[in-house]
């Protein structure tokens, strides 16, 4: 199977998902760089140089406090004229007021100086401790510079220098070239601490303008580096002061940046310095052209900034590492991220686990799934398969209860395959299968035995090496063809005379097989024994059909002879019927004249009492006789009817078998039964015309005939025509090899369909209050087909008219 | 006397002003047989009930008698034949009467001429009426006890 272009699902699960973090990430970081270059390129260089302007804007302000104080003293000095007295003690006096004034607030001046045209000098220095030391030579030091204990002159006398000349100090010898006010170079003082100092010089001039002093107040580099490191906006960044020769001048370090020899100074190159961050800050600064620039240092990043200063032609360098500036962003953002890959890595680890729950379980059944193959149905393993999800726990209960079931099946399957195996194996027919050119594939037990040889040697030959002669070999292989070809079972039958001349009957049955193409399962049944039964069979069913024959024509007359019962019982209901309905008609007539009778003796009782009481009147007489009267029409009237109909029913009763059978010329018959209804048809206009061949004589029932005949003329007078109305009956006859035909047919108004299927049952009428009783065409019927044992039929059209057609059997000589 | 005196006896006329009845009891009779209907109405022709006496309506067939029955609701008493234009025709009257005109007043009085036709037990059991006669049964005397009997379950109902 091609599973090797498909993916995993938990790899198409997990590849997107990682893919999405990993684009997800990219994003993050792409923006957190944009973010960080912003800050540092944009920001973090605003932020450097605002700082830089700020320190510098702090130093200036620094450095020119001093030089207002030191303009006032020397506009003092100048105004006073001290100058001119070779004693300085007012001169004196000024300094220390001033160090008491401005000590405090401003802490960078270490020494108020003054020195003039007279080589006098006062200095007052403020010492590291805060006490102040007085520097003189004037008159009252004979030419010395003394430097005392105090401020006081009568304090003891720490050192005294000889020949010290304020003119050629650097602090005063400027002054001949620009008397303005101005700083002085780095020198280092002449007392004994020789601090190394720079000093703003204010010149002191006369009234004539001429130089004649110069006041200074002294600040001591190491005060700068004190300022500088007092600034807390550094952080742990630098600070420091070159000149316009990258000499350090000042800076916020703890490490010395000059030396000292013999009164000179020797500053130190900033490119040449073993302080690193300022060789690399000085470098960078150098050799750009830009007053900012960056550098790494110890995975440290280092933003510097420099600034010329407006005074002295120096320049302030700011190096601060990154941290300081654009503090713990870049920590930060990495702490982020590193939450972020942690928190990715455990909802991945999360989810890869989740699809593993999910995708473990059904790989597992997968890998069951791919054992059947090798019949292996096993599914323990599966018993232990951790699924938390629900719908794999089911697919997984689902599976393993379908491959029971399939277990169960294949059981049963190969059960069952055995189970025919050893059918076939053991049946007593033979069972072979053949190729299509009637090769032997396999063979059954029985088949071995009938030919007497063993399996080995049947399989592989040819079916019809066994058969008895040559024109068979076509037939099987016809049968074998059409059975694959066709799909359908060939049945046929077949014989094998033995060599010992004994005859075997098979029924064969050749069946392709739907799964083996070409091959066809071919099954020999011995019929032997069963076409000897059959034959046995045949000769009973012969006998046996002969016996039945025998009993069905029994069964046949014993039938017949019931039937005939059944219709003599069927004639004795339909005589109760007519009995009851002679019962019905005789009644009303006799009810009625009973009642008239009884009435009758009522009124005459009535009138008899009457005449015994002599009460009768004429009235009353004539009225009882118009009552007797009319009672005994009435009377009379029924009971006439009532005799009529008393004779009709012994017309119908009479035993037909007495009647008398004769032979008689049929014309002249109906010619007296025309005359015997003279007085019916004389009153009437109907026109009765006979149609008979004068010599026809038949042999029937006169009697019969008389009533039938009688019966249909009466019925046509009465129903077909209307009592003054016109009209012909006509009767013909005629004669047929075994029957006379009888047809009365009249031009009337005929039967409506209704009363036409009714016409022959007993009590049927149209005419009960005209009299009619309903037997006359009943009896008719019954002589016709009864007594005559003929038959009658009735054809009607409404306005046209009505025939009878009567078949009338001769009786020859024989029935007289 | 003798016998061949003339009738002489003969009371003279009294002008009895008959006051004849203000109201009349309404019969039917319904009989497919003329004769029938003649020798009824002359059997009850001076028939009187507490001072009323008869009319009468004539029905020969079975419809013709339900058409009658819808006419007059105030018929008394019924003279009814069972067979008539069918063998069953008087029996369709009754339910007709009972039951679609709702009639329960109304007397009836079978009269049949062949009881095995309609046995008098079941029908009075089947069918509500009120007296069942044979025709040949139909004495005067028996006719008008029959009526009698009639006209006071009439006269008891309307109270």
């Amino acid at each position: 199977m091609k599973f090797k272009n498909r993916i995993s699902l938990y790899r198409a699960l997990m590849f997107p998902m990682i893919a999405i973090l990993l684009i997800l990430f990219t994003v993050f970081t792409t923006l957190w760089q944009f973010d960080y270059r912003w800050i540092t390129t944009e920001h973090s260089q605003k932020l450097l140089t605002a700082l830089n302007e700020n320190i510098e804007t702090k130093l200036v302000r620094y450095l020119n406090e001093p030089l207002r104080v030191n303009q006032m003293i020397a506009a003092t000095i100048s105004l006073r004229k001290d100058y001119l007295n070779l004693d300085a003690s007012n001169i004196q006096e000024l300094l220390k007021k001033s160090t008491e004034t401005y000590s405090s607030e401003l802490p960078q001046i270490s020494v108020y100086g003054y020195g003039d045209e007279n080589q006098n000098f006062v200095g007052i220095r403020i010492n590291d401790d805060g006490s102040k030391s007085l520097m003189l030579k004037d008159s009252r030091t004979e030419g010395l510079l003394n430097i005392y204990t105090t401020e006081d002159i009568d304090s003891s006398i720490v050192t005294s220098i000889e020949n010290y000349d304020p003119r050629i100090r650097p602090w005063y010898a400027p002054l001949y070239e620009v008397p303005v006010s101005q700083w002085s170079d780095i020198y280092v003082n002449q007392d004994e601490k020789q601090e190394i100092t720079i000093s703003s010089i204010v010149p002191i001039l006369n009234e004539s303008g001429e130089l004649v002093g110069s006041s200074t107040l002294d600040i001591k580099l190491s005060n700068i580096n004190d300022f500088l490191k007092e600034d807390h906006t550094k952080g742990a960044g630098l600070i420091y002061i070159v000149d316009e020769d990258w000499h350090i001048l000042a800076h916020s370090g703890t490490f010395s940046n000059f030396v000292t020899d013999n009164g000179t100074v020797e500053l130190m190159s900033a490119i040449d310095t073993t302080e690193s961050l300022v060789r690399e800050s000085a470098l960078r600064l150098k050799e750009g052209t830009n007053t900012t620039a960056t550098f790494k240092q110890s995975q440290i990043k280092y933003y510097v900034a420099s600034e010329p200063l407006e005074i002295l032609g120096w320049r302030v360098v700011s190096v601060i590492p990154e941290t300081d500036l654009i503090g713990d962003l870049l920590k930060r953002q990495s702490m982020t991220l590193f939450l972020l890959i942690m928190i990715s890595l455990v909802f991945t680890y999360l989810v890869y686990t989740l699809i593993r729950k999910i995708v473990h379980p059904i790989l597992n059944v997968a890998e069951v799934i791919k054992r059947f193959e090798v019949g292996d149905y096993a599914t323990e393993e599966l018993d232990h398969v951790d699924s938390v999800v629900l719908e794999t726990e089911v697919f997984i209960h689902a599976f393993k209860g379908l491959v029971d079931r399939l277990n169960h099946f294949f059981s049963q399957l190969s059960k069952s395959e055995e189970k025919y195996r050893s059918l076939v194996e053991n049946s007593d027919d033979m069972i072979i299968t053949l190729s299509s050119e009637g090769r032997l594939i396999t063979v059954n037990r029985k088949f071995e035995e009938n030919l007497g040889r063993t399996r080995d040697n049947l399989i592989g030959t040819l079916i019809i090496d066994y058969l008895d002669q040559a024109h068979e070999a076509e037939m099987w292989l016809h049968w074998i063809n059409k059975a694959i070809e066709t799909g359908i079972k060939q049945e046929n039958t077949f014989s094998h005379t033995s060599e010992e001349g004994i005859t075997q009957h098979f029924y064969v049955s050749i069946l392709p097989l739907p799964d083996r193409e070409n091959l066809v399962l071919c099954t020999f049944s011995d019929v032997t024994q069963l076409i000897e039964v059959q034959k046995q069979i045949d000769q009973i069913h012969v006998q046996e059909r002969t016996n039945l024959e025998m009993l069905v024509s029994e069964r046949t007359q014993e039938l017949e002879h019931a039937m005939r019962e059944l219709l003599e019982r069927e004639k004795l209901a339909s005589l109760g019927s007519l009995v009851s309905g002679i019962a019905h008609e005789i009644n009303t007539p006799l009810g009625i004249a009973v009642s008239a009778a009884s009435y009758l003796d009522t009124i005459t009782n009535e009138v008899d009492k009457k005449i015994e009481e002599g009460t009768l009147t004429k009235t009353g007489l004539f009225e009882y006789m118009k009552n007797v009267s009319e009672g005994l029409s009435i009377m009379n009237s029924n009971l006439n009817r009532a005799a009529t109909l008393v004779n009709s029913f012994k017309q119908i009763s009479v035993n037909q078998t007495h009647e008398s059978i004769s032979k008689f010329n049929f014309k002249e018959f109906i010619e007296t039964i025309l005359i015997s209804l003279k007085h019916e048809t004389k009153i009437r206009k109907i026109d009765i015309q006979i149609s008979c061949d004068s010599a026809l004589v038949i042999t029937s029932y006169p009697g019969a005939l008389t009533q039938i005949i009688t019966n249909l003329i009466m019925n046509a007078m009465i129903h077909a025509f209307e009592k003054d109305q016109t009209g012909t009956i006509q009767i013909n006859a005629e004669e047929r090899p075994h029957q006379i035909l009888l047809l009365i047919k009249d031009n009337g108004k005929g039967i409506s369909d209704d009363h036409l299927q009714h016409i022959f049952e007993p009590f049927y009428t149209t005419n009960r209050a005209g009299g009619g009783s309903g037997l006359g065409l009943n009896i008719v019927y019954n002589l016709v087909t009864g007594t005559l044992k003929g038959k009658i039929q009735v054809e009607s059209t409404n306005g046209k008219g009505t025939q009878f057609l009567v078949e009338i059997p001769k009786l020859d000589g024989g029935q007289l | 006397m003798s016998n061949d005196e003339a009738l002489n006896f003969l009371a003279e006329e009294s002008i009895v002003s008959s006051v004849s009845p203000i109201k009349h009891y309404k019969i039917m009779i319904a009989d497919d047989d003329s004769e029938v209907h003649l020798v009824t109405k002359m059997i009850l022709q001076s028939f009187e009930y507490e001072g009323k006496g008869l009319t009468f309506v004539d029905a020969y067939t079975g419809e013709e008698a339900k058409q009658l029955l819808l006419q007059h609701e105030d018929i008394a008493v019924i003279f009814l034949d069972v067979v008539m234009e069918d063998l069953h025709s008087g029996l369709e009257v009754v339910t007709y009467l009972r039951e679609v005109l709702n009639n329960q007043i109304t007397r009836i009085i079978l009269r049949t001429g062949q009881p095995g036709e309609a046995p008098e037990d079941r029908i009075i059991r089947e069918y509500d009426i009120n007296d069942y006669r044979l025709k040949t049964d139909m004495t005067v005397s028996r006719l008008y006890t029959s009526l009698y009997t009639a006209l006071r379950n009439v006269q008891f109902i309307y109270g």
